[in-house]
């Protein structure tokens, strides 16, 4: 019942966060960049979350760092998907070298956690919001190729693409008209709990000041730009921070909801 | 400094207490350690090679320098050298000696230490980053007698005695000099200072130790003798914990404290506020000639024109730096202001960007006959406040209706490599000093930091000219403020503030002065209150 519960509120939660993202900046009653006021008013002084360190909005900072902070994650997953994906499905159907060594590569680079292997592509690229979305879309990719491999390795091994063999069909159509279509629901539920990492690593690295500009409005950066005022403002980044968590949660349940209901059963 | 473990009435408490709490104990000994905070761990502290200037908050204190440079009147007065004088031609430099010092391992002070010092900073083996630059045109040192030595230059070189009073050249001991080598002297460093070097582990402290032989203070120190046994710097490099480490007693004085912070604290009770003005250049950016649209002066006019220097000083530093007014700060040179000051002004921005061909569209984008918008990329350094300033500069060219890039370098290191890569309008540099020759670097053609790719060779002889004006104050005085004009009316440099270093002391501590380059306290002047 609990679980049930908590998969309403997070689907609430999430829907919320994305009408935000959608909706969020045609709401907002300042530009994001520029002052307003005076800085570090209160939420009491200048409504609904006060100002921040340079006398802007942070209301309004906050609903364009939804779109900010989402959009960027939804890019960066969908770069782990499409080489996951690929790479992954090639490796099954290519049992021999080239799967070989796709596994062996994906191996040797899971040895460095996803969110290092980020960091060091930032350190060599240079700070930047672009660099970032593509360091954790790349950072990401050697875990889901090994997980979509085994998803597809396992549907590989039903009776019916053994059938599609044995008719003559070659590898591109069973690729696309049996283990893909048949793995459609399992790699949703993995892209959506990848979805939840590939936002926690957006927003740390923008935490980390690797934006590379601090004016953007975006939930890591507007955190990170808070810190120094925990005492005399906290909810500057005590706010950015509480959403951030939140919505990592709320999708990190509905992606365990979906392998659940996507678990193969018999 | 444990405060609150201190408050014990009754007596066998008060008696354990003392037993136990040897932290309290210690805060009643006048002798006890006293806690700097340094807010950045430098890469080396040897002050020879080595140019951060965190590494003379304890250093200028283990050092004597030849001359001293009084933070009161602004003269030059005697420290290892007793007088000094400046032949004609201002080619050489006499200077006598003091006779009676030793440095902290007993070696004799004299002519032939001060002769090993130059030598040490000038091997082009041990790369000094800034002592060397600072001797000038220096070709030798002669050791005329035990007591008198002669510094020879190639051509005059006004800024030497300037130079001389600085940490970067104060006097280290040649035997340890010798004995350690480039490498490893940062580690052994022996001065004639108040205090003595006892241990540097980086990234964690610096230890020093009062030397009771010191009996030749310079007179710009209040007192002959140090207050405090020890002193142990460590590092606050977060912006964000400063405060915190003074709240929890874990450093009695800490600086560059941010200024909502600093007035928190000093309104407690507990702590005390010392704004110390820095002299030098303001935090400032430097706008690229080389590339367009910043290469013509009317575009770098309409753009200084378009920034509130004074909102932006109001809400980054809440008012507690002043506005800055030229490529120098009012503290230290403000004879040299220049009478061109380009205030905030928008419409004169607007006017000036519609002669330079750039004219808005219906949506305030500004665009060139071509048809394309004016695109502007600013580059600042990550420490301190420059990112918020940037922030605020890059709204304001916004505003105008440029579409500007913002890029912040995390460190010296990329902000040189963004640097050399010449992708940029706007970069934010600066420098400290107390000579004005702090500009030639930055705007003569050949400077090493001439950022803005700038060449004239009537702004080039007059800074060198002003280098070299050593026996004439009068015409030095007159070659800098005709710089300064240029510099100004170029639109060469967009001023923002003068640099105002918040020091938040524990109330505990009397007798906190700071000397003339600003970030480097008398240590021997410091003395617990009670």
């Amino acid at each position: 019942m609990t679980g049930r519960i908590t998969i309403i509120i997070s689907s609430f939660w999430v829907v919320a966060v994305i009408l935000l993202a959608i909706f969020g900046p045609l709401a907002a009653p300042a530009d994001p960049f520029s002052p307003v006021g005076e800085p570090l008013l209160s939420p009491l002084e200048h409504g609904p979350m006060g100002t921040d360190a340079l006398g802007r909005d942070l209301w309004s900072r906050i609903l364009y760092g939804a779109r900010q902070s989402l959009s960027a994650a939804l890019l960066a997953t969908t770069l782990t998907v499409s080489i996951g994906t690929t790479l992954g499905l090639i490796a099954v159907l290519y049992t021999s070298w080239l799967g070989g060594i796709i596994l062996t590569l994906a191996n040797a680079a899971l040895a460095i956690p996803g969110l290092l292997l980020a960091m060091l592509f930032v350190a060599a690229m240079g700070p930047g919001y672009l660099t970032v979305i593509l360091a954790i879309g790349l950072g990401g990719a050697p875990g889901f190729i090994r997980l979509s491999r085994s998803i597809f390795a396992q549907i590989a091994d039903e009776g019916y693409v053994d059938v599609a063999r044995a008719l003559g069909a070659g590898k591109l159509r069973i690729a696309r008209n049996h283990i893909l279509l048949n793995a459609q629901g399992p790699l949703l539920s993995l892209a959506t709990t990848h979805f939840a990492w590939a936002f926690m690593g957006i927003t740390t690295l923008t935490f980390l000041g690797l934006a590379g500009d601090p004016s953007i409005p975006e939930w890591g950066v507007i955190m990170n730009s808070g810190r120094a005022f925990l005492i005399d403002a906290p909810w500057l980044a005590v706010v950015p921070g509480a959403l951030i968590s939140l919505t990592i949660l709320a999708v990190h349940h509905l992606g365990l909801e979906l392998t659940d209901r996507f678990r193969p059963r018999g | 400094m444990n405060k609150a473990g201190c408050t014990f009435k009754p007596p066998i408490l008060l008696i354990l207490a003392a037993l136990l709490l040897g932290g309290c104990a210690a805060q009643a000994d006048p002798h006890r350690k006293l806690i700097y905070g340094l807010t950045l761990s430098p890469s080396g502290i040897d002050p020879h090679i080595n140019a951060s200037a965190e590494l003379g908050i304890p250093l200028r204190s283990v050092y004597d320098t030849l001359i001293f440079l009084d933070p009161v009147t602004g003269e030059f007065v005697p420290g290892l050298a007793t007088a000094w004088s400046i032949s004609e031609d201002g080619k050489r430099y006499t200077f006598e000696l003091r006779d009676d010092v030793v440095f902290h391992d007993a070696t004799p002070f004299d002519a032939a230490a001060v002769k090993a010092n130059i030598d040490y900073v000038l091997n082009a083996d041990h790369h000094s980053q800034k002592a060397a630059a600072l001797l000038g045109p220096i070709t030798s040192v002669d050791v005329i007698a035990p007591d008198v030595v002669v510094f020879n230059l190639e051509e005059p070189f006004a800024p030497l005695l300037d130079s001389l009073s600085q940490v970067y050249l104060g006097m280290a001991s040649p035997q340890a000099l010798e004995r350690w080598g480039a490498s490893e002297y940062q580690f052994h460093q022996v001065g004639t200072g108040p205090y003595r070097f006892v241990e540097y582990i980086p990234n964690d402290r610096i230890l020093l130790e009062r030397f009771d032989g010191y009996d030749w203070a310079t007179e710009i120190y209040r007192e002959p003798h140090a207050g405090y046994r020890e002193i142990e710097f460590r590092f606050f490099e977060d912006l964000a914990t400063r405060a915190i480490a003074l709240e929890s007693g874990n450093v009695d004085i800490l600086g560059e404290i941010p200024p909502m912070d600093a007035q928190r604290l000093s309104s407690s009770g507990e702590f005390s506020m010392h704004p110390v003005p820095i002299p030098g250049q303001p935090l400032q950016y430097l706008f690229n000639t080389k590339n367009e649209p910043t290469d013509d002066v009317r575009v770098r006019t309409a753009l200084i024109h378009a920034v509130d220097r004074q909102m932006i000083v109001e809400t980054v530093f809440m008012s507690t730096s002043p506005v800055a007014l030229g490529p120098l700060s009012a503290e230290g040179f403000g004879h040299l202001l220049s009478t061109n000051q380009l205030a905030y002004d928008l419409t004169s921005a607007q006017e000036l960007m519609r002669e330079a061909g750039w004219i808005a569209d219906q949506e305030g984008v500004l665009r060139d006959k071509d048809n394309t918008a004016m695109e502007l990329t600013i580059i600042a350094p990550s420490w301190g406040s420059n990112p918020d300033v940037a922030q605020l500069v890059k709204v304001a060219w916004e505003a105008l209706g440029a579409e500007v890039t913002l890029q912040i370098a995390p460190g010296f290191g990329p902000l040189r490599e963004a640097q050399a890569s010449g992708n940029y309008h706007a970069i934010g540099i600066n420098f400290f000093g107390t000579d004005p020759d702090i500009l030639r670097p930055m705007f003569t053609s050949t400077g090493l930091y001439n950022w803005s790719g700038y060449a004239n060779n009537e702004l080039d002889n007059s800074l060198r000219l002003a280098a070299q004006s050593s026996l004439d104050p009068v015409q030095r005085q007159r070659l800098y403020q005709k710089s300064i004009e240029h510099i100004t009316t170029q639109a060469l440099v967009l001023p923002i503030r003068d640099y105002v270093n918040l020091v938040i002391a524990d109330n505990d501590i009397a007798g906190l002065r700071y000397s003339a380059p600003g970030w480097f306290p008398l240590l021997i002047e410091l003395k617990p209150t009670s």
